[in-house]
């Protein structure tokens, strides 16, 4: 298991487009993806869970991934949270 | 038969009605055997495919019609319908405690409703209403009743509906629809404006009209009188026949004013400038050879809601609307609301007389947070287009000030975050109340701009509420001290080289025109519709004869002698 924390950049923060994107950019890996922010945890394939976090720009989200495929979520995750912000400029 | 309504859009539409069922379930919870926990839970993946599929058609469909930015809403929709908490929650439910489908989704959508509305970002708090339109899709698909789409809409029709939404209207934007009719509403409503920023005539208020007309129906909507005709004999469809071509013989006359700019027969030239509610009207804007946006009333993003618009609700709209605008300008009207038509209680006692109470720029200075939540949103919108700024009711230059400085806070604030905005954004003032008419000059000092709100300055300087019917005519444009007051304000502007514009109803009004040409008004503003009557107007005026009308009128002591002068100027022309 690993985890990591990123925070989001992009101008709106964890909205509906971004959470998309998420879910779509994990739906590619097998292992367990969750999101702990604020103390509470969900399932990070879920858009509706991700949006009810309600967090927003500048706000620190740390998923914590297990499965034989977790390196590769990470550089997934780098790629789209710290790379592209979601493909916003 | 005939039904009376309120006017909410005017003009007149032919049609065959097409009532829209009133989405109102009624879900019980029934206790399944064992063995039926599978299909039940088939029942349900079932009628989620059905609406994804028919929501990913309806999607196609608007890319292709509008444009892949009007269907985003349709990519949300499609997001939480995948989506595992969703699907996964309510198959758990139906599993573990053994009920039907229709029920078990119930439970899991108040869930998620429920936590969405616990959170702090408005934009967010929005998405509830489309988790409930996604339910009510998938409900509709349960119960075996698919709902109808006004995508799928094959004739022309006249929607009637028990109320529609923000989210209906999306919808709404259809060619085949040709007027909106509402049990709910009023003409302020969301359904009335969104008509008339549309074009579309709609008629609201009506209470009973889901239940009076049926599909199929063929009705005619008089939207300029809120009067409905269902199934008219002969004679009425022709006398409304009649008057639908002479309103399109008067449009047609002026269609080709749009590119022509606004010059009189002696060459000066005036900017010709719409007013608008919602950003949907810049379509309508453009079409009718606005050169600009004078005025953009805000006051609609904060109606009709149970929560303040929060900054980036309004910077995306602000955004849009300069983008879409370009290369003309747009002037943003702060706040012109009192607290009564405020979604949040600001804990403000019920005012006894509130056009002369806590409303507007004085709101807005006292509750700093819904006013600074504006300027901020005004001023991040200010690099992507061309927008200015200006304060209502403002009556001196001491509130003017004020207002200013605490503009300049927020912009410090926004350059210390590193936020890009317009440092020389243009900043005007209203002027509507007396105090500052009077004070006009050393208002024009300190402003960029002045813009006349006359619905106001009548009423404040003449005293006359102008929807009491019994002083209704005692509200005068024409009034002596009313133009003495108008030129006074004019002049002042153009002493110190500032522009001044007017953005009340007097500036639409064709029996004006003359006098605010001759006055010297620099830009008149207005509602689309009339733009090209006025223009033709200012094509057809001198400047100085206007010039010399008004200066003779100004000598006038009442208004007889006022009228007889204009009469026969009207005549020598």
């Amino acid at each position: 298991m690993i985890d990591k924390s990123y925070s989001l950049k992009n101008s709106l923060g964890m909205h509906v487009r971004p959470a998309g994107m998420l879910v779509e950019l994990l739906s590619r890996y097998k292992s367990e993806v969750k999101i702990v922010y604020k103390s509470e945890e969900v399932d990070a394939r879920s858009v509706l869970a991700i949006l009810q976090l309600g967090a927003g720009r500048g706000e620190e989200l740390l998923f914590v991934i297990s499965g034989e495929d977790e390196q590769d979520v990470i550089s997934g995750l780098d790629d789209l949270i710290l790379k592209r912000t979601f493909d916003e400029i | 038969m005939v039904i009376k309504g309120i006017p909410g859009s005017p003009g007149i539409a032919m049609a065959k009605a097409y009532v829209l069922e009133q989405e109102e379930y009624c879900i019980f919870r029934r206790t399944i055997s064992p063995h039926d926990v599978k299909k039940e839970v088939a029942r349900l993946r079932g009628a989620i495919m059905k609406v994804k599929e028919e929501i990913a058609e309806t999607r196609e469909r608007l890319i292709h019609r509008i444009g892949k930015k009007h269907a985003q809403l349709f990519d949300a929709y499609l997001l939480i319908l995948e989506d595992r908490a969703l699907r996964e929650e309510t198959e758990e439910r139906i599993v573990k405690t053994q009920v039907n489908a229709e029920f078990a989704l119930q439970e899991t959508i108040d869930r998620i409703v429920k936590t969405f509305s616990l959170l702090k970002d408005d934009y967010l708090k929005d998405r509830v209403r489309d988790i409930i339109d996604i339910g009510h899709k998938i409900f509709n698909y349960l119960l075996g009743r698919p709902r109808f789409t006004l995508g799928d809409l094959a004739e022309e029709a006249v929607i009637v509906a028990h109320n529609i939404t923000p989210a209906d209207t999306r919808l709404l934007k259809n060619k085949l629809v040709k007027g909106f009719i509402t049990d709910l509403g009023g003409p302020t409503s969301h359904t009335a404006i969104f008509a008339r920023s549309l074009e579309i005539p709609a008629i609201v208020g009506l209470k009973k009209a889901t239940k009076m007309i049926k599909t199929g129906d063929f009705i005619i909507l008089d939207g300029d009188q809120g009067v409905i005709v269902v199934g008219p004999d002969d004679v009425t469809i022709e006398n409304y026949h009649r008057q639908q071509r002479i309103i399109v013989q008067e449009q047609q006359k002026l269609e080709h004013l749009k590119d022509l700019p606004a010059v009189t027969l002696d060459s000066r030239k005036m900017d010709i400038a719409a007013n608008i509610e919602v950003p949907e009207e810049v379509q309508s804007v453009l079409a009718h050879g606005a050169q600009g946006i004078g005025l953009f009333r805000t006051e609609y993003l904060f109606m009709n809601r149970e929560d303040l618009p929060g900054e980036e609700e309004q910077f995306e709209i602000y955004r849009r609307v300069a983008e879409q605008i370009l290369p003309y300008s747009m002037i943003i009207r702060t706040l012109d609301l009192g607290a009564d038509k405020l979604g949040v209680d600001l804990g403000i006692e019920e005012e006894r007389n509130p056009i002369m109470g806590l409303r507007a720029i004085r709101l807005c200075l006292k509750y700093r947070d819904v006013f600074k939540a504006q300027l901020r949103a005004i001023l991040r919108a200010s690099v992507t287009g061309n927008i200015k700024i200006m304060y209502p009711l403002v009556t001196g230059v001491d509130e003017f000030r004020q207002a200013n400085a605490f503009f300049d806070e927020v912009k410090s604030e926004l350059k210390n975050q590193n936020i890009p905005f317009n440092a020389n954004i243009e900043t005007g003032v209203m002027i509507e109340v007396p105090s500052a008419a009077i004070s006009a000059d050393l208002l024009a000092r300190e402003a960029d701009f002045l813009s006349i709100g006359t619905n106001d300055l009548i009423q404040y300087t003449l005293a006359v509420d102008r929807i009491n019917e019994n002083v209704i005519t005692l509200y005068d444009p024409l009034n002596i001290s009313i133009l003495r007051l108008l030129r006074t304000i004019v002049e002042a502007g153009h002493a110190e080289g500032k522009w001044v514009g007017m953005c009340g109803e007097m500036a639409a009004d064709p029996f004006f025109l003359r006098i605010l040409v001759g006055l010297g008004l620099d830009e008149l503003s207005m509602s689309a519709i009339s733009i090209p009557r006025i223009k033709q107007l200012i094509r057809s005026t001198s400047y100085q004869d206007a010039r010399a009308m008004v200066e003779e009128i100004l000598k006038a002591t009442e208004r007889d002698d006022l009228l007889k002068i204009l009469k026969k100027r009207e005549l020598e022309y």
